[in-house]
């Protein structure tokens, strides 16, 4: 068999893309031409692990701007910049974990904790090095960060080429009013908020009017319209679903948890007409709040606001049984 | 353009394929020379694939053929390789290097990301070593550059999962 030193490189980089990051460092020392090709992939995946990692790069944004101190720390934000700037997927979560470190049986206690070395503050100068960001997952801290800091993390100017988000909210997370980040949310392909969130008058304005209230000016719902096409979310947010007229899938956990904070408690009927305006609305899944069931799915084949859906057991695949309608589906979140 | 036209591809060593032009199509190599030109009714020479390995590529198109999401299909790299793929990638390596080099040239996006995936799942877990050795690389480092590597990349990464 011939030796095969000579694989295209963007069939490497291929295959690089679908290792997880230890196999990718292992993959550099086959030889030099795997190093050249896949070493500016090495963080291209920033997983929440990575961030108490011992030899993850970004341990202080600080060191990434000049002035340097001498060759050695230019040289080494010169590498961790190469690496931001492959940077595609990212994850952040404050990290607090203890593991099992076994270390050939001469560590007497056996366990170590690992804490996240780049704190929340610290995000809005690193996501400045990563223009080629699409896909940004944030689990939030239990203790609230301020509303300013949240607002240039998520800085639509930083982000400039985000197409998916995913918010992760604590459970008992102080109230934050969604619509601040509704000019990020707008050039999104999908967003998938976890917990608590909420529509409401904003703050800033003085306007005291219930955004519930039909006195919204069409052109202010037009200026904020999403192109979202995939959405997972807790609870339905009315004001929210008006602007999401291009979504495609949704995800919904239910049984529906009505929240008091929320513009409106949903009927069943209203949320079905909020769903028919979505002409390109195509799946609908249904996730159990204990997770204890699997996802229900509801697809159907033909557009129209009051064409039949098909239950399904997996994304894209029908199940015989009778046609339903949306008031069938969405009956399940009440 | 009539909807069931066909096209007729010529391998290697210059087996005749006629398939329908939209399995054509999932080819992005293929859709676009179709759309420049037009079809002239000509064999379209496929100089560096085989016969054996453009079979096992139609087969996979064919499959796929009336599958809605099939650009997007192997995105997500965390997902499961569905059980008709799982079982079309059980060739030996030779094929499988093959069928990449293949769908690399035709632009047969999903189809490469499945293959890569297959490669990267026979990856993990390996030593560089045994790396080397299932894909048939000689080690071209020199002993310090293969040191140097090591400290970089090396230990302590790994050890941690």
């Amino acid at each position: 068999m011939e030796y095969r030193n000579d694989i295209p490189t963007e069939i490497l980089l291929t295959l690089g893309e679908q290792l997880d990051g230890p196999s990718l460092c292992v993959s550099l020392r086959v030889c030099r031409q795997w190093y050249y090709a896949l070493y500016p992939l090495v963080w291209t995946k920033i997983t929440k692990t990575n961030w108490c990692h011992p030899s993850f790069p970004i341990y202080e944004s600080t060191i990434l701007s000049a002035p340097f101190n001498n060759k050695d720390e230019e040289l080494k934000a010169t590498r961790i910049l190469l690496f931001l700037r492959h940077t595609r997927h990212f994850e952040w979560k404050d990290v607090r974990v203890s593991r099992r470190h076994d270390n050939g049986g001469h560590d007497s206690d056996g366990t170590r904790i690992l804490v996240n070395r780049v704190p929340f503050p610290t995000l809005p100068p690193i996501l400045c090095w990563m223009p080629n960001l699409t896909q940004f997952s944030l689990i939030l801290p239990h203790s609230k960060p301020s509303n300013a800091l949240l607002l240039s993390i998520l800085d639509p100017v930083n982000l400039q080429n985000l197409k998916t988000l995913v918010l992760d909210f604590p459970s008992k997370y102080p109230k934050m009013r969604i619509e601040r980040l509704y000019p990020l949310f707008s050039k999104l392909e999908e967003l998938r908020i976890h917990g608590p969130w909420y529509c409401g008058p904003n703050p800033d304005s003085n306007s005291h009017v219930d955004t519930e209230a039909t006195t919204v000016s069409a052109d202010a719902l037009v200026s904020n319209l999403m192109n979202l096409k995939r959405l997972a979310v807790d609870w339905v947010l009315d004001s929210f679903f008006k602007r999401c007229l291009t979504l495609e899938h949704l995800t919904i956990k239910y049984p529906m948890i009505v929240s008091a904070m929320d513009e409106s408690h949903r009927r069943p009927h209203e949320l079905c007409v909020l769903l028919r305006q979505m002409p390109k609305l195509e799946t609908i899944a249904l996730r159990h709040n204990t997770a204890v069931n699997a996802d229900e799915f509801s697809i159907r084949s033909s557009t129209g606001p009051y064409s039949p859906w098909r239950r399904t057991l997996k994304w894209g695949e029908y199940f015989e049984g009778a046609d339903l309608t949306l008031e069938d589906i969405v009956d399940r979140l009440f | 353009m009539s909807a069931h036209s066909q096209i007729l591809l010529t391998s290697s060593e210059g087996t005749e394929f006629l398939i329908d032009r939209d399995i054509a199509d999932k080819s992005m190599l293929l859709k676009c020379m179709l759309e420049d030109i037009g079809e002239i009714g000509q064999a379209v020479p496929l100089p560096n694939v085989s016969g054996p390995i453009l079979t096992k590529v139609i087969e996979y198109c064919t499959h796929h053929r009336d599958d809605p999401n099939f650009l997007s299909a192997n995105d997500d790299v965390t997902a499961d390789i569905d059980e008709w793929d799982l079982e079309y990638c059980k060739v030996d390596q030779g094929t499988l290097y093959e069928l990449i080099l293949a769908a690399n040239y035709l632009d047969i996006k999903p189809l490469m990301d499945l293959t890569c995936k297959t490669v990267a799942n026979m990856i993990k877990a390996k030593s560089p070593e045994e790396i080397r050795k299932t894909f048939n690389i000689t080690n071209d480092f020199t002993p310090e550059e293969e040191d140097q590597v090591r400290r970089e990349n090396g230990k302590d990464w790994v050890d941690e999962h």
